[in-house]
């Protein structure tokens, strides 16, 4: 990645930078030191020329021989002290070699003034001496003072210098530090980019994958459906053939021998299950890919109209009583219709031979649901087969007639409208099985109708695919 | 209406299913005679009197055609375009007879312009019925059109379409 290596060469080059001004600052503080070595020896001297001056002052007055040798000390000293200022510029170096003989001058000047006066003319000479000396000084003091002043302006631009550096350090590090921060804020930016164009891309992939995917299962699924009717329909084709030659045997070849009747009945019994099956799975393979819109049902009416329709559900075929009242529910119709059905066509048909069917059937509600029970005296469910019953092709019974799909349908029927189905059995002690339901309250608005839904056929499941 | 010229083609590739036909008809008491050809290509053939059924007089053009879809070859629905894109027999009643109950096949059929929509039932009785019915409903109730009507009509038009499925003859 680039920015993070730009990051690491911007803080290396601050780095490099703070160095060189660090090292420039060192320089200007030592030569800084320096020079404020030098203007204190300068002050040493000038402090010892103003001794000096102030010794020969008194010296001139009393003419003490004590004193020449002390000023005569001093000068050595002052000789000394001047060779061990070390110059900084030719000119200087001229200043201090004139201030060395000025010094070297002064003493002979002493010297000569030191002997004893003889006459008047002596004391004029002293006089001029005494004059030549003063002046000496004088112009030692001066140039001590130029000397002095000399290295206060190198102190005051070294000052300038350290100032103009620390403000260029300070300029330079928020430069920059300002110059890191940006980097990085626009690298931090730049990776939200790169990763935010990556989560793009890989949604749209996933996008594509998932609609092609989903395309090509459409197309599977259609393939299978279409291959099934094909099957299914070419499967009846035959059974026709079974079926109708038998009746045609049966009945326009003559009278047959009991046996032939038999095993001709045999024929067109198993050309009827084998219908019976077809049609079966052609319901059950309709529940599993239909939509079930929902729509308010008054189950009530729903229950006398399927009593109604059917022989088996009547007297004195079976006794079925409605108990109490029964709510609206959202459910769709067709679909309610096949799961009632086959609900009561099961608790009619598995009986104990000779027994009158009797099926008691009620509601339970909550705030929300419905229980719709049907109990039965039939034979009953073993425990371990509960779960089992709401597959399909599982029967549990050779005794009764049945393909084991209906309540195959009434389960992923009664699910795909967002309700369940359970049981109670025991062997021997009858069954109550229940759906669980919406009820449907009248805030909710009943969903449209979907009225591209083919007409479900409302029979029991045997019919539901005699189209 | 139930004149003895009034025949019946039946295109069906199933001989036991022909064969059911046939008796369901006979019991059903259908006095209307039923030509059956094996298949989409044989009943082009016959309408159009060509091949194996050349010859009107031998040959003549039925009142209702009961047509199979699923047959190898040329299919039902095949037939059915190219009855509708003949002028000769543009308006005949035709009626598809077949096991599959699939609702793209019915959308088909009647886009096409079949004249109804049969399942074959799958016992004997059950073909009765229905035989009974195309008796009570085809052939006496019904007034089909008079193909040579028609097909006159068609010729003075001059029209290459085939004409509207509703048009009835003056018989």
């Amino acid at each position: 990645m680039k920015s993070p290596s730009a990051t690491l060469l911007s803080v290396v080059c601050t780095v490099i930078v703070a160095c060189v001004i660090a090292v420039m600052a060192f320089g200007v503080l030592g030569s800084m030191t320096a020079e404020s070595r030098r203007v204190q020896d300068l002050s040493d001297i000038a402090d010892k020329t103003h001794a000096l001056h102030v010794l020969t002052a008194s010296f001139m007055e009393a003419s003490a021989p004590r004193e020449v040798r002390q000023i005569q000390q001093i000068l050595h000293s002052l000789d000394s002290m001047l060779l061990s200022v070390s110059p900084r510029a030719p000119s200087e170096a001229v200043l201090l070699e004139q201030l060395r003989r000025s010094f070297l001058r002064v003493g002979p000047l002493i010297n000569q003034w030191a002997e004893p006066a003889t006459g008047g003319i002596e004391g004029e000479r002293r006089n001029i001496i005494a004059a030549q000396i003063w002046m000496k000084l004088q112009f030692i003091s001066d140039d001590i003072q130029r000397l002095k002043n000399i290295s206060q302006a190198r102190i005051v631009m070294a000052q300038k210098k350290t100032a103009v550096i620390v403000v260029a350090l300070i300029i330079v590090l928020a430069v920059t530090n300002g110059l890191i921060y940006w980097l990085s804020v626009r690298s931090i930016v730049r990776v939200q980019r790169t990763l935010r164009e990556r989560d793009e891309r890989v949604t749209a992939e996933l996008q594509e994958l998932v609609q092609r995917r989903t395309a090509k299962l459409q197309e599977t699924i259609g393939e299978l459906e279409s291959f099934s009717y094909s099957i299914v329909h070419d499967m009846r084709a035959p059974l026709r053939s079974m079926q109708s030659f038998a009746q045609l045997l049966a009945e326009e070849c003559g009278p047959l021998s009991p046996t032939a009747t038999k095993y001709v009945e045999r024929i067109m019994n198993g050309a009827r299950r084998m219908d019976r099956l077809i049609q079966d799975v052609l319901s059950y393979s309709k529940v599993v890919r239909s939509e079930f819109p929902r729509e308010k049902i008054d189950v009530g009416q729903l229950l006398r109209g399927i009593l109604d329709s059917y022989q088996q559900f009547q007297a004195p075929h079976a006794e079925i009583r409605l108990e109490g009242g029964f709510p609206v529910v959202l459910a769709n119709e067709a679909a309610l219709t096949q799961c009632i059905s086959n609900l009561l066509g099961n608790a009619v048909k598995f009986v104990a031979p000779g027994v009158t069917p009797q099926v008691r059937v009620w509601a339970e509600t909550n705030e929300l649901r419905l229980r719709l029970l049907f109990q039965d005296n039939g034979i009953g469910i073993e425990k371990v087969a509960h779960k089992k019953i709401f597959q399909i092709f599982q029967r549990l019974s050779k005794s009764y007639e049945g393909t084991g799909i209906g309540l195959a349908i009434v389960e992923r029927a009664v699910r795909r409208m967002g309700g369940s189905v359970d049981l109670e059995s025991e062997p021997g002690k009858g069954s109550t099985f229940w759906l669980e339901l919406a009820l449907a309250s009248e805030e909710r608005p009943a969903p449209v109708i979907d009225q591209s839904e083919p007409q479900q056929s409302h029979q029991p499941v045997e019919e539901e695919a005699r189209r | 209406m139930n004149k003895s010229m009034d025949l019946i083609l039946c295109v069906e590739d199933d001989e036991d299913d022909a064969f059911i036909l046939e008796r369901a008809f006979v019991r059903a008491g259908i006095a209307n005679p039923l030509v059956v050809v094996p298949g989409g290509k044989e009943a082009i053939e016959y309408l159009s009197g060509t091949g194996a059924y050349a010859g009107r007089a031998l040959h003549p053009l039925p009142a209702l055609v009961l047509l199979d879809l699923n047959m190898p070859g040329v299919s039902g629905l095949d037939v059915l375009k190219w009855i509708r894109a003949t002028p000769n027999t543009a308006t005949l009643v035709v009626i598809v007879l077949t096991s599959s109950s699939q609702d793209s096949d019915v959308n088909r059929a009647y886009i096409i312009g079949a004249n109804g929509y049969l399942v074959k039932p799958t016992d004997l009785d059950g073909v009765t019925v229905m035989a009974r019915a195309i008796k009570d409903y085809w052939l006496s109730q019904n007034r089909c059109p008079d193909w040579t009507q028609s097909a006159a009509a068609n010729a003075s038009n001059a029209s290459p379409s085939p004409p509207g499925f509703g048009e009835r003859g003056p018989g």
